[in-house]
Order: C-alpha cells, then structure tokens, then sequence
C-alpha cells in the first residue's frame, strides 16, 4: 500500500502554477530538463492507478493533457490517503483514495457549492435577495429560502443586512444561489446576523478558525463569551457582550494570521490583561 | 469595479464605537497611525505609509517661460492620481472629481501658504523660470488620503534637488555658447534644495452627530460611516494655512477651535518626525558620497527577499 | 572580460528583490525590484466585470500601466497591450467566464530594463492573489552595446541600466513561461543580425531560469511562513 508521499513526492512543499506534480502514464515521460517544477517520474502513481486507486484533485490543481498532473496557483501541495468504497452490493470493491490539495491563501472568493458565506443584501429583485458574497457575481437568495417562510410569510431583511447561508448553487457559468436553511428546512444556524461586528479575512486565516482547534477562538473563549460566523468568502462575523470585547476579538483573529500556538495564547493574554 | 458594500452591522458597529471613544484598530481618539516616510534613491521620490495608507510623489522640474504678468516667479504644479492600484471603486482615465479636490488641496495648503519660494525659482527674469511638478500618486487607500499626500508633498519638495543652472557671458570668449543657459549635470555640479518657507501639514477629523463626537485621522471604514470632515492645516508656528470642511455636518465654532488646538499639537509631533527623517536620509546620503556607507538599512526585512545578481553562463 | 560602468559582468543580473503582498485593497500585490528599477503591481480579480468587455467563455484581463511622473502617454498605452498580451497566455481564464482580472503596475523608478521588472512584478502579484496561471512568469531585458575600444565586436548585456540602454545599438526584452521555458513575449527595437536575435534568445533564457528560480525561492520563504 502506497503512502500519499510515495505518490507526490513534493507533498509539504511549495509548489508553483505548471508545475507538474505527477505523471498517470508509466514510464520515463518527463522532460529532465524541466529543472525544479518538473516531475519526478514515478511509476508509483501509474501502478495506483491501475490497481483502482483514485485520485481526487482539490482547489489550486488540474489534470492536463489527461495525465499530468498540475498545479494552477501558487502554495503547499498537502494530501492525504484514504479508503472509499465504490458500487454497491457483490460489485462493492474498496479502493483507495488519495487526496491531494494546495494549501494557500487568498483574499478574492471564488464561490464554491455547499460553502458557507456572510453575505450583505444589495438589492430585493422579484422573489430573491441580491446578495454581494464578495465574488465576482452577486448570490440571488430567495425569499422561500428561509426557515417557516411562505408566500405569505417572507423574511424582512433590509438592504446592507448580513446574511449568513450556504451557496446551493455555485459554479462558473451560473449566478451563485444561496440558501438560509438545510435539507431539512431548518435554519441550523444560518439566517440573518444581527448586531456584532465583520471583519475581511484571506482564505488561509478562514481555514484555520474552521479547523478543529482553532487556537485563537479557544484561547478567546477562555476570558469571555463569544459569537462567530465563519464564512469561506473572507467574511467573519463576530458578536461578544461589549464593543470592547469585539474589538479585542477583531484584532486577536487578525494578528493570529501568522502565529503559533504559543504565541496566539500569549497575545491573546496580553490583549485581555489590556482590556 | 464597486467597492464592497458596507454593512448596516458594521456602520452601526463603527459609531457606536466612535460614541463611546473607541476605535475599531485600538487607537484613542486623537491618535495618529503609525506614519512611515522612505525616501527612494531619486531625488524628490518619496513614498509615505500612514497605517495601511500608502502613498508616493516625485517631484520633477523644467526651464519655462514665465507668466507674463509675473515674470520673475516660478511655478508649482500639483497633481495627484488616484489609481485602481489604492482601491477597486477608483477608476483608470481621467482623474475623478475627488483626485481634483485632493490636488487643489495639496494645493492650498502647500503652495497657497507660500511654503515655496516661488521667486527663487526665477533663473532669468522674463525668460526662463523653473516648473516644478509634483506628482502624487494613491497606492493603498485606508482613510485619510489628504494628510498623507499633503506629508509626501512636503517631504518631497524638500528632499528633491534642482539641477544648477548658469550662462556664459559673451566675454568668456566662446560665442558658441554665449547667451544660451547651461543645466549642468547633477554628477558635475551639485544641485540645490528648493528653497522652503515653513512646513504645513494637515491634519484630519471626522465627526460624528453634529460634530459631537470626532475622530482624529480616520481610516477608510471610519471615513464610510462619518458624517463630515474637517481638514487644519498648520505649521510648527501654530500659524493656521488652510481649513476645508466638507461633508454634512454642521460645525460649532467653538468645534472648529478645539480643532485647531489639537492639530497644533499633532503638527508639532508630525513636523518633528519629519525632520528627523530628512535629517536621517541626509546624513545617509552624506555618508554614502564619503563612501563610508553601510547600504541604507532595508526597513521591513522580514517581507522582503533579496539575493545578488546571479551570473548567466 | 570588460567590467560595467557598475561593476557588474556582462551577463549579470542586478540584485533581485520581491516584496509579496504589499498592499491591503488589492486582491493581490507585488513589488518587484532590479536593484534601483523597481514596480509596483495590484492585482483584483477575478471580479465582476463590465457588460460591455464580458466574455462568455473566458475572463477579460484588463491592464493599467502608470508612469512616475506626468500623464499616462501613448508609450505607457503600448505598455498595457505588451503586459496584457504577455500576461494572457499565462492565465487560465476559462477557469474564471465572465469576470474581470485587472492588473494596475505603477512604476516606482525606471533605471533601465522596466519592461521586463514590470512583467515580473505583474506576475508574481497575480501568484500573490491565487488567480489560476498555467505557469510563471519572469522577464529579461537585454542591450546590445556598440563595440569598445580596441575590439570589433558588439556586446550583449544583460538587464541593462537605464545609461547603459540610453548608449545602445538595439534593446530586447523577453518573458519566458516557467514549464518548458517557452517565449511568451518578445520585442526588439533597433537593429540585430538574425546570428545575435538567436544568441539574445539563449542568454535571455538562460538570465529567466534565473530570474524564475529567484521567484521560486522567495516563494518558498513567503509560504513557510505563512502555511
């Protein structure tokens, strides 16, 4: 069984837009003379291909030509190696599956489906929200879109309001649409954000309050109650008991971009003992 | 391109804050943003940082014909332009009704305060006259644009060099050369500093509820939910050059001179900073003609990246 | 081997430095220094984009090229068509249909070579603002000088100085794309034997493996400390 490593031997490095990062066909394809960015030829890859294993591409990569793998922005190739079980009944065979992603930050949002966003109405067009989710086109959010809203009953938002949803519809040829509840019809957090504060945050920051200890929210946690809506648009909405505490909160996120543990918990002492 | 719209959160956030004296960055209310000037190898280059704000001139000259109803003046000419490189909603082309307010601002309170000499700049009365041009350029707009152009204006002015200017008299012999100026090259003769009066800089307040509550140097945000504006410009004599309101809030006079009295203040510490910069870059580049220097010390290392210029083979 | 009026080898580089993500408005932004020329790029996109310059299938890349002092002329217009057309082959715009990508480069100082200082600089501001490119950047500016003293031949410098361009006989600037090192962008002015176009091309190349390596390295700081 191959390690992800094995695989793409540059995982953990910084990688940058054409380089090539693996070859499905076997054999010596790659030009040497490709310096740094070109491949390292494996037929390691070749043979998990073959023996059913898959490959699933996050953002920053894409398939050229149909067998080179390559990256299309600049930051840390990262990937993992996990089970995936294909077909149902006696045809259901598990296979492998080999994650692969780079990991980088970003300031623009391109939306992306199932993602959660803030978002501010702009505009009230016919039965739908317009909605600036700071992408290159606005979200339409529809008025049913709500929980409990009917014909009858619809969501009074007013313009500059901040929503929070999910994008149901996001791709690159179609208007992002969003929702305020689940396959359920349930709210589940989502709706309109009252009072509070938004700060602007890349995507690299965003990922890493998302995470599953996100070291500066749980330091913060420590001294005071705290609200969040984390969006993957950059937008973080965040609400506490007083305007000091948000602002602490504010500045606590922002400077944490680049920090470590340790000195996420030491600023955050410091700014708390300033308070 | 539309800049992204602002929240009924966040502007209702940002003045209730201003309310009760507290400012979204952590400042107080009459503090300034850490301000940053970085004079460039050119003379008269200079680029200005005020918190995120960033701003860069070039002064530049030229031998004219004066104005005929003032023969023996020199001219300033301002101009400042507000690139999409310091915010989407600025758009490429002609230069918007706010670049042209910001010029004339820059303007008023550099050369309408006579700050210039403009007589020195006459090198023969009637005939020819130094044009010294300013061009200001908007790279990173958070707030605040006119106190960091009005700054850059200044440090430019003062830190640009005019090329030495003479003519040969008919009895030095050459006629070839006679009665036409010569501009020397600034490697065979020193050039000269402009020859500057007093420093005015401005300062910035925003004003929140009829001016009840007010912000000193605001940022992009603050500027978005405030309700008017008042820009003192003033020297180190505490002599007032210039005051532009604008914005639609209506001012108390007695506002307008608790104003003054703050930017006095402010004045005197921006003045004091931006004298010793001058003096810094000048010893620096004394220095550096002495051939005792060490290169000018990169500020802001750990962002930037070098490495020697690499042979090709 | 005749030194420069600066000292540096014929085929020297100046002293390369980048500045990643320098400014707070834009997406994306970069400055690129060789030694005293330097510039300054912004980066928004991909962005909504004007009805009238929409393209269904692609992203509409759009350039701004603003000169130090003055207003923008007609030489610093061309300058935004070299950029543009230069940049295009290197961004993957079916990624993005229908937005805009612009890309605004302020000249800083010009001490020769500024074309291709301006194209690098564009290029790793467009990497600093995560817009999808099939491959790097990097630009090279070379002089062919008229022959010194006592020899009969021509000489090729590499990233020439702005006196050094003022005293030569022909000017070529070139951008190399990063995966096969393939020219993107090539302009001459003045006049050269089809022997020394060639020649230029190689040392070109050869000055933007260079060039790109810088890239890669300053990269590779920018992201260790960040990821």
């Amino acid at each position: 069984m191959a390690t992800i490593d094995e695989l793409f031997p540059r995982i953990g490095s910084v990688v940058l837009p054409g380089d090539a990062l693996g070859d499905l066909e076997a054999g010596d394809s790659a030009d040497p003379a490709d310096g740094p960015g070109s491949t390292t030829s494996n037929s390691s890859l070749h043979a998990f291909t073959q023996h059913g294993g898959r490959l699933r591409l996050g953002p920053g990569l894409a398939q050229e030509g149909g067998r080179v793998i390559a990256a299309s922005r600049a930051g840390v190739l990262q990937g993992s190696m996990g089970a995936a079980s294909t077909g149902t009944g006696a045809n259901a065979h598990s296979s492998q599956v080999a994650r692969l992603y780079i990991a980088s930050s970003q300031k623009r949002y391109v939306p992306a489906k199932d993602e959660l966003v803030v978002g501010i109405i702009t505009d009230r067009m016919g039965e739908a929200f317009k909605v600036d989710i700071g992408a290159a086109a606005s979200a339409s959010l529809s008025f049913l879109a709500f929980e409990g809203a009917t014909k009858r009953n619809r969501p009074n938002l007013a313009i500059g309001a901040l929503v929070y949803g999910k994008l149901a519809v996001a791709n690159k040829d179609m208007e992002p649409e969003m929702v305020c509840i689940d396959a359920a019809d349930k709210a589940a957090g989502m709706g309109e954000l009252t009072g509070g504060y938004l700060i602007h945050i890349s995507s690299g920051l965003t990922r890493r309050l998302l995470s599953r200890d996100p070291a500066v929210l749980i330091a913060l946690g420590k001294h005071f109650a705290l609200e969040t809506a984390i969006g993957l648009n950059g937008r973080t909405w965040i609400n506490a008991q007083t305007p000091q505490q948000v602002v602490l909160i504010a500045n606590a996120i922002q400077n944490s971009e680049f920090m470590t543990v340790a000195q996420i918990n030491a600023m955050v002492q410091r700014l708390v003992q300033a308070l | 391109m539309k800049d992204t719209p602002l929240s009924n959160n966040e502007r209702s956030f940002v003045q209730g804050a201003m309310k009760s004296g507290l400012r979204v960055d952590g400042r107080g209310v009459y503090d300034f943003r850490r301000i940053r000037i970085a004079y460039q190898p050119e003379r008269g280059h200079v680029e200005v940082q005020l918190g995120r704000t960033r701003v860069m001139v070039q002064v530049s000259c030229e031998l004219t014909k004066p104005f005929p109803d003032r023969p023996a003046e020199g001219a300033v000419q301002f101009n400042v332009e507000l690139s999409p490189m310091a915010s989407p909603a600025f758009e490429p082309g002609r230069p918007s009704e706010q670049a042209i307010e910001l010029s004339r601002m820059v303007e008023r309170v550099v050369k309408d305060s006579n700050a210039i000499d403009t007589t020195s700049l006459c090198v023969i009365s009637g005939e020819a006259v130094w044009n010294i041009r300013v061009d200001l350029h908007a790279l990173d707009h958070d707030g605040n644009l006119s106190d960091a152009l009005c700054m850059a204006a200044l440090a430019g002015l003062i830190h640009f060099r005019k090329p030495e200017v003479s003519m040969p008299s008919l009895s030095s012999g050459d006629e070839s050369v006679a009665g036409n100026l010569i501009i020397h090259d600034v490697r065979e003769r020193e050039p000269l500093p402009l020859s500057v009066h007093h420093m005015p800089l401005c300062v910035t307040f925003a004003f929140l509820d009829d001016g009840e509550h007010m912000v000193v140097d605001p940022t992009f945000q603050e500027e978005r939910v405030a309700e008017g504006y008042l820009i003192v410009a003033m020297n180190i004599h505490r002599e007032v050059c210039a005051v532009h309101k604008h914005g639609s809030v209506l001012l108390d006079a007695s506002q307008i001179s608790r104003c003054t009295k703050i930017a006095a203040i402010k004045v005197a510490e921006m003045t004091e900073l931006l004298q010793k910069s001058i003096d810094e870059e000048e010893q620096l580049r004394a220095n550096r003609r002495a051939g005792k220097a060490p290169a000018a010390a990169k500020s802001n290392k750990s962002t930037i990246f070098e490495y020697q210029g690499s042979i090709v083979q | 081997m005749v030194t420069r009026a600066d000292g540096r080898m014929p085929n020297q580089l100046r002293e390369l430095s980048i500045e990643h993500a320098v400014l707070s408005r834009a997406d994306g932004s970069s400055r690129f220094s060789q030694r005293d020329t330097s510039a300054l790029t912004a980066v928004y996109g991909p962005a909504e984009v004007k009805s009238s310059k929409e393209l269904l299938d692609k992203a509409t890349v759009q350039t701004v090229f603003r000169p130090k002092t003055g207003l923008a002329g007609v030489d610093d217009h061309v300058c935004e068509a070299i950029l543009r057309q230069a940049l295009e082959p290197v961004i993957q715009r079916t990624a993005n249909p229908r937005t805009s990508i612009t890309v605004i480069v302020q000249v800083m100082h010009d001490d020769g070579a500024l074309l291709a200082c301006a194209l690098n600089s564009a290029s790793m501001a467009l990497i600093d603002a995560g817009v999808p490119m099939s491959a790097v950047l990097a630009a090279v500016t070379c002089a062919w000088l008229p022959a010194a003293d006592g020899s009969s031949e021509r000489r090729l410098l590499l990233d020439p100085t702005l006196e050094e361009q003022t005293a030569a006989t022909s000017i070529a600037t070139f951008a190399f794309e990063s995966t096969n090192q393939e020219i993107v962008f090539s302009s001459t002015e003045g006049q050269l034997t089809v022997d020394e176009y060639f020649y230029t091309i190689e040392m070109a190349q050869k000055a933007a493996a260079n060039v790109l390596a810088f890239m890669r390295l300053s990269l590779e700081r920018k992201f260790s400390k960040s990821v």
